[in-house]
Order: structure tokens, then sequence, then C-alpha cells
């Protein structure tokens, strides 16, 4: 197990983390969670440096700031926030999702415009007429688990919708959040079938605002649709070899050009 | 033979010559203009009415549906009709439901006697592939377009179809964009020669060479465009997978399209597959739910009961025996423990220390032992809800 109070001590003195990577961090805080009296933007610095020295791989990556945050505002210590942010990236593989050229973000987002189609057949029509992927507005859906949300809160505790979610994302994993971007876009159904490409992205960017993650009732409904909305593990694992065989087949197809992807 | 193909030259029964004959731009005399035969223009006039009112929301007297259907028989009749179709160029909304059927029985009619007469106007193709996008009625909030009407129908499954529309429709962006480069070509000369003109290295070395460049990836991206068109009309008109990937790869490669995006067209296209694989059968789904929870049983056969008791237990007399059970279980029972009060229906009654427990303990950051004091704090806020539930 690392030891937080000793890392953190050791980030002050002999400063060996990479100084682009400080700066980015320190960057990413100040523009975080600015209305927040209880998230101290030196908390957060201190368990991201903490997070980037024991995870050389990622180090640190936008996304992990609001995630930081998020926990920061449950635990109320850094030395809590930190393992729990530690074992949660491990456990739930998030480092695919940090690492360059963010491989499984884009996996994702293509089961989740899969499992749009098996959904909802007409917004994802219409969604392709008009040109509009998932990936133009769920990239943090899924980088902070909603997370960054709740920087858009009136108040310095966790919303219960981002409570229901987590509950589930706990629980259940990457399913929770997939079933939890289905139940968000479903809620929009009506209003989104009826806009133009603009207002459709106008409207996802009002989300982390909106009523829809703040609203206890919100909650309530997204509790009771969790078990109906069809997303199971079998159906992800068989989308992401999908994803995966389209991949290999056209990097063999194509030889050595696409070198950065997985 | 009918008069109107006369007048175009067509001859019957040799596709060849067919082909020929009606790909030749047809004067708009014939549909109808100024110099049009009498016969041509109440034709024109006829299906110009039957769509109007169509789109209007009112349904089509049988005896002029059946006039339409047989103008979509004759090569003039359907080069009319698709043409009066090239006007809905925007997303339009047939309000009547009737109408909407109405109108794709007639683009099916057409597409069917397309097959037949062996015509190759594909223009007349192009049309239809684009009315499919435009028009749509409402069923509820629901968005119904046009392609869904059209879809079943065979010609879309002729690949080398989809080759012929494919083709003209990148030539008609290759001859565009070449004629857009001769004009700024030619625009740029004017000015050069206005301002008192440069030396000729200038103008043939570096100057030209980025305009070659600049010319070249207009002319990428701009078949890059077609391309990402006709993915989406491959999957709405519903070609076999390995075909449409097969074909966007044929033409990716002629045309140097870059692999990313040649791979986020293939993503694109199956993207909207029906299910298949990824959904298994309600059949498989019980079976493999089921040999689950024999393989489970059979390792402990106490563990499903418990399980399955969890969600009823209604004391914390019971629930502590439980959990002290679990211990001895290899502590099993946490996952499920943890779902029953995070997914469960009080889950929102449940204090912030317990929940932040749970979600620790599923982590592994701690054991269920050390959780056992707050998950019975849990139990007892649930009971507590349905104690005052039952008293309302």
């Amino acid at each position: 197990m690392y030891d937080y109070e000793a890392i953190k001590q050791k980030i002050a003195t002999e400063r060996p983390l990479d100084k682009s990577v400080e700066g980015l961090i320190k960057l990413d805080v100040h523009r975080s969670f600015q209305s927040s009296k209880a998230i101290r933007p030196d908390a957060l610095i201190n368990i991201l440096n903490v997070h980037a020295y024991c995870n050389c791989d990622v180090q640190y990556c936008q996304g992990m700031n609001f995630l930081a945050g998020y926990l920061y505002l449950l635990h109320g210590n850094e030395a809590d926030s930190f393992k729990f942010m530690k074992c949660l990236i491990d456990r739930y593989e998030m480092q695919n999702l940090f690492t360059q050229d963010v491989p499984l973000l884009k996996q994702y987002f293509y089961e989740l415009d899969r499992l749009l189609y098996f959904t909802y057949p007409d917004l994802s029509a219409y969604f392709r007429s008009e040109g509009v992927s998932t990936s133009f507005f769920a990239s943090a859906w899924f980088m902070t688990v909603f997370s960054y949300c709740m920087q858009h809160a009136t108040e310095d505790k966790p919303t219960e919708m981002m409570l229901a979610i987590w509950d589930a994302f706990l629980v259940d994993g990457w399913k929770a959040v997939f079933k939890a971007a289905l139940f968000i876009i479903g809620e929009l159904r009506e209003k989104l079938l009826d806009s133009k490409f603009d207002q459709i992205m106008a409207q996802f960017g009002e989300v982390p605002k909106g009523k829809l993650l703040h609203d206890p009732e919100t909650a309530t409904r997204f509790r009771a649709a969790y078990g109906r909305l069809k997303v199971t593990n079998s159906i992800l694992a068989n989308l992401g070899r999908e994803y995966l065989q389209t991949y290999e087949k056209l990097r063999s197809d194509v030889g050595e050009v696409i070198k950065e992807s997985p | 033979m009918p008069e109107t193909e006369n007048i175009m030259g067509v001859e019957t029964g040799d596709g060849e010559s067919t082909k020929q004959t009606i790909n030749v731009d047809i004067s708009e005399d014939y549909f109808g203009g100024e110099g049009a035969s009498p016969s041509a223009k109440d034709m024109r006039e006829d299906i110009e009415k039957g769509i109007v009112s169509l789109s209007e929301g009112k349904a089509l007297a049988p005896e002029i549906k059946t006039c339409l259907i047989e103008q979509l028989h004759k090569p003039l009749g359907r080069n009319t009709f698709a043409l009066t179709l090239e006007k809905y160029t925007k997303p339009t909304q047939l309000d009547s439901w009737d109408c909407f059927i109405h109108f794709s029985e007639l683009v099916n009619t057409l597409l069917t006697a397309f097959v037949k007469e062996k015509d190759y106007n594909y223009n007349t193709l192009r049309i239809v592939l684009q009315t499919g996008r435009n028009i749509y009625t409402k069923k509820g909030v629901l968005k119904i377009y046009m392609f869904t009407q059209l879809a079943s129908h065979g010609i879309w499954q002729g690949i080398e179809r989809w080759q012929r529309l494919i083709d003209s429709a990148i030539d008609a962006k290759i001859r565009e964009v070449r004629e857009g480069a001769e004009r700024l070509r030619k625009r740029q000369a004017d000015r050069i020669s206005n301002a008192g003109g440069v030396t000729p290295a200038y103008m043939f070395t570096k100057k030209r060479a980025s305009e070659e460049e600049d010319y070249t990836r207009m002319l990428t991206s701009s078949v890059t465009n077609v391309l990402q068109q006709f993915s989406f009309y491959l999957v709405n008109y519903k070609v076999e997978l390995e075909k449409a990937k097969l074909m966007i790869q044929r033409y990716g490669r002629r045309y140097k399209i870059d692999p990313k995006k040649l791979f986020e067209m293939e993503i694109e296209l199956q993207i909207q597959q029906p299910p298949s694989s990824a959904y298994r059968s309600v059949r498989d789904h019980i079976i493999s739910k089921h040999s689950k929870l024999l393989d489970v049983y059979k390792k402990n056969k106490y563990h499903i009961p418990l399980v399955m008791a969890i969600p009823y237990i209604g004391d914390l007399t019971t629930l502590r025996a439980l959990l002290i059970l679990n211990k001895s279980l290899g502590e099993t029972l946490k996952v499920p423990v943890a779902r029953s009060v995070l997914l469960g229906p009080r889950a929102g009654l449940l204090p912030l220390r317990v929940r932040l427990q749970l979600w620790a303990l599923i982590l592994n950051t701690v054991f269920l032992c050390q959780c056992l004091q707050q998950c019975v704090e849990g139990v007892r806020v649930r009971l507590r809800g349905y104690q005052a539930e039952d008293s309302n």
C-alpha cells in the first residue's frame, strides 16, 4: 500500500515529478471547482501529484482533476480520496481511458453508438443524418464518470443523481455508465429529435448544468429505470469484440499506417 | 412503342443502347417546358399535383394513383417524378401517415420499374436516395424516414448500381473541385496581371506547387465527404455489411483516403447494423444465467438461497447472522449485499458514510467484517423508511 503522507512529503522536497506534469495539474485544478468552498485547490494538487507519482504510465490526464475533486468532496480528506481514486482507476482499468490516443474511449464511443441504435433507433438514425456522434459529447461522461458535472452544483455536496450513478458504477462497473448515458439521452430524446446539429450540441452542453443531473427527481427516475435499460456485460463484451475485429482488420489492411493507435 | 419513348430514342430489349440514350441530358422541354408536347406537359402537371397533394396531407384518389403508377413505368414519367422529388432538398415532414405510405409506395413502384425496364438513369436513383433521407413522418415522438419504407427493395442489393452511383457522385464532385480551382487560378492570374505581373519563377515554382497541394487536399476531402454520405446510405438501405465495407475500402484505396477516416466510415457502417451477435436470444441468456447459477450452487449450496434472501430481510438480527455466516462462506456475499443495498429501492436514503463504506467494500479497500456495522446501520435506515411508509 502507498503511504500517502510520505509520498506527498517526498514530492514536496525532492520534486521527482516532471515539471510539465506539475504545471498541467496546477493549471487544470485552478480551472475546476472554482465556486466550491469545500474543495481546496492545494488538496487537489496534492492528490493528483501523488497519483502521478504512483502511476508512472499515465501520470496525469485531463479529467482526473474532476475525479479527484469529487472524491475529495465525498471523503473530505486527501489520503482517503487518493486511496479511493487509485483503487478505482485500477479496478475499472481507467488508465486505458487516460493513455495517449485514448484507445478505450474510442471503443466506448462505438459501444455507446451501437447501444443507442438498439435502444432508440429513431434517434440514432437522426443523429447520423445530422452528423452527430456520441464522441462529440460523451467523452467527459466516461473519463470522469460524470463527476465533471459537480463543478456546476449549487451546494458543496454530491447531488442525488451523481450518487445514484456512482452507486451503480461501483456495483456494475462500466455497464452503469452506459446505462446512465442512455438514460440521459432518453430523457432528452424528444427535444433532440426536434433539434438541428447546433441545438443538439447545445443541449448536451447544458447537461452538466441542467436539471437532469441536479434534480433529486431525476435520480429517483434513474434508479427506477436502471434495471430496465438493456445493457449487459455480455452485450458490451460482444460490442467490444466487434469494434476490435473491425479495427484489427483495418490495421492488417493498411499495415503500419496507424501506428499510434492500439 | 409509347410516344414518349420514341421521342427519347429509346430502344427496347437492349440494355446498352438504352443506357446510352437515356443517360443523355433530357431537355426541360420534354418535362413540360415551353416546347414540350401537350401530353408531356399534362404528365408533368399530374405528377407534380400528385406529389404536392401528398405532401400537403391529402390522400390520392385511386384513379390518380393508378395514373401516376402508369407514368412511373415510362422513362419520362420516372424522370419527371424524380425531378419533382429533387425539389425536396430540405427535411420535410408529412403529417399524414397514410400519405407517407402512399408516397413510399409510389417511390417503390418507381424503383421496381427502374429494375424491370433496365433503366440506367442513375440520376433518378440519386434523387431517390436523397428523398429517403429528406422526407419523414412522425409517430408520437418517433421520426420515421422514408428510407425505412424503401430499404427492403431488392434494388439496393445490387452492388454494381451502388458503384455507378458512387462513381457519378465522385465524378461530379471532382468536376466541381476542378472548376472551383480553375476559377480561383484565373482570379489570381487576373489579380497578378492587374498588379503589373510577377516573375515567372514565382508563378511556376513555389506558388504552383502549393496550389497543386491545395487542389489534391481539397479533392481528397471532397471524395471523403461523398464516401461518408454513401456510408450513411449503405447502412440505411440495408446493404450487407461486408459488401458495403469492401466497397468503401476499395474507393478509399483508389482515392488515397486517410486510413483513419476510412476506419471511422467502417465503424459508422457497423454501428447501425441490426443486433446480431451482440444481443443473445432470451433463451441463450436464460441458459447462460442458469448454468452460472448451477456452477455457484455446486461450489456452495448455501450461496444462492442466501443471496435470494437478502432483499427480504426484515430484521437486524437475521442480517447480522447472515453477515457472520458470510464470513465462513469466504465473504462471497459481499457484492450481493452491497448490490442489494446500493441498487435497492431505498438506496437514496443511505447516509453518505455508509455509502462510502459500501463503495470501499466493493473496491476491496476494507473487508466486510469492518463494514458490517455500517451495513447494519444502512439496513436500519431502510427499515425506518419501510416503517414510515407503512404508517403513512
